[in-house]
């Protein structure tokens, strides 16, 4: 479970719209620690949730399920829990499938498309831990093939904002991460299973 | 590019005889602005942390993460808030006595969240350094700028829009040539 050493905010203190996310947390992880600590800070979680999802994730060039996919396969990369299970609900929710989720890590995966596969291939060289991530000649004419540069450029914006999200909550101790998580911080803490 | 675009385009020149992010960025210009208008209007020079604290942050992860253009933009920034060629010159040492307790605690903390620092974390340690100077809201509106410098960090380096010093961590397969540290 998580540890961090920031106040975690009561509920009770929370304006309604992180009582909200509090509430979905609780539903989907059974722990809320990512809202009880970013309410020390409303706006800025909040800017995280409305500025950055409302118009880069989801109001921007690329389509939702493009998006999801990204998202989902940097969850796994990255080895955080709390992402995982929540983004294999909203991608269930644009139609990927069980199959696709379960080979979220396979780039080759028959079950994905072309198009899925090349963003599959980017996801990973945007990940944390990928110290030679490119967008190589080969990798970027896999992309034009479905996506002009301005969408791979705004694919880039948001693997970008979650990768750094993703340093950000390992470093604070909000979130419980699974055993492939890179980031090990050196005071023990309790892993989940793979 | 529009007017907006094209003067951001002739800044850079400017300052370093390349626009690169600029051009790349202006395929999505939507997505450019979110990043300076959003994030830095709102967040970093918005938001509850006074700015000499943001640019010591920011100059700290242009350093860990060997930006070459990182560097160059954010010094002017830097020195306009009140940080000494001194410290610009010391930002990689978080013990240095040209920076008070507040700052070398900051220092820290923004090595905590760079992309090489795979075992970064806040200790108690860093929590109690910290908390003497901030409240639990400003550190995460800290660690938020944090991680999104260091996200788009990875990003320019993925995409390849700009220098980088031999410090840097991300290492092209390409064997791209890199500037001097």
């Amino acid at each position: 479970m998580p540890n961090t050493l920031l106040r975690r905010v009561p509920r009770a203190e929370m304006n309604a719209f992180l009582q909200t996310r509090f509430d979905r947390s609780m539903r989907i992880y059974d722990d809320a620690t990512q809202i009880e600590v970013g309410a020390n800070a409303p706006e800025v979680i909040e800017w995280y949730y409305e500025s950055f999802y409302k118009k880069i994730f989801y109001g921007g060039r690329v389509d939702v399920v493009s998006m999801e996919i990204l998202r989902n396969r940097l969850a796994h990369e990255h080895g955080c829990v709390y992402c995982q299970m929540g983004d294999a609900e909203a991608a269930r929710s644009v139609g990927i499938t069980d199959e696709q989720l379960d080979h979220i890590m396979d780039d080759d995966a028959p079950c994905f498309s072309p198009k899925h596969r090349a963003v599959l291939k980017f996801a990973r060289q945007m990940a944390l831990t990928n110290m030679e991530g490119e967008l190589s000649p080969e990798l970027h004419d896999e992309l034009k093939a479905h996506f002009d540069d301005g969408q791979i450029y705004n694919m880039g914006v948001a693997a970008a904002v979650l990768t750094g999200w993703a340093k950000m909550i390992f470093v604070l101790d909000t979130v419980e991460k699974t055993a492939s998580c890179p980031v090990r911080p050196r005071r023990p803490v309790a892993q989940a299973a793979e | 590019m529009d007017a907006a675009f094209q003067r951001r385009f002739d800044k850079t020149m400017a300052l370093f005889d390349d626009a690169t992010p600029i051009e790349i960025g202006a395929n999505a210009p939507a997505a450019f602005r979110w990043y300076h208008d959003g994030f830095y209007r709102e967040m970093f020079y918005g938001g509850v942390v006074d700015t000499l604290t943001m640019e010591l942050l920011r100059y700290r992860l242009a350093h860990e993460h060997g930006c070459a253009y990182c560097q160059l933009a954010d010094a002017p920034a830097a020195r306009d808030a009140g940080l000494t060629e001194a410290q610009l010159d010391r930002i990689m040492d978080e013990d240095d006595p040209g920076f008070d307790d507040r700052q070398r605690a900051v220092l820290t903390f923004a090595k905590q969240m760079a992309l090489p620092t795979m075992d970064g974390e806040l200790s108690p340690e860093l929590y109690d350094r910290l908390r003497r100077h901030f409240d639990d809201g400003q550190i995460y509106h800290l660690a938020m700028c944090a991680a999104v410098l260091t996200g788009v960090a990875k990003m320019l380096f993925v995409l390849d829009l700009v220098e980088k010093t031999a410090a840097c961590p991300v290492r092209l397969p390409r064997s791209l040539p890199q500037a001097a540290e």
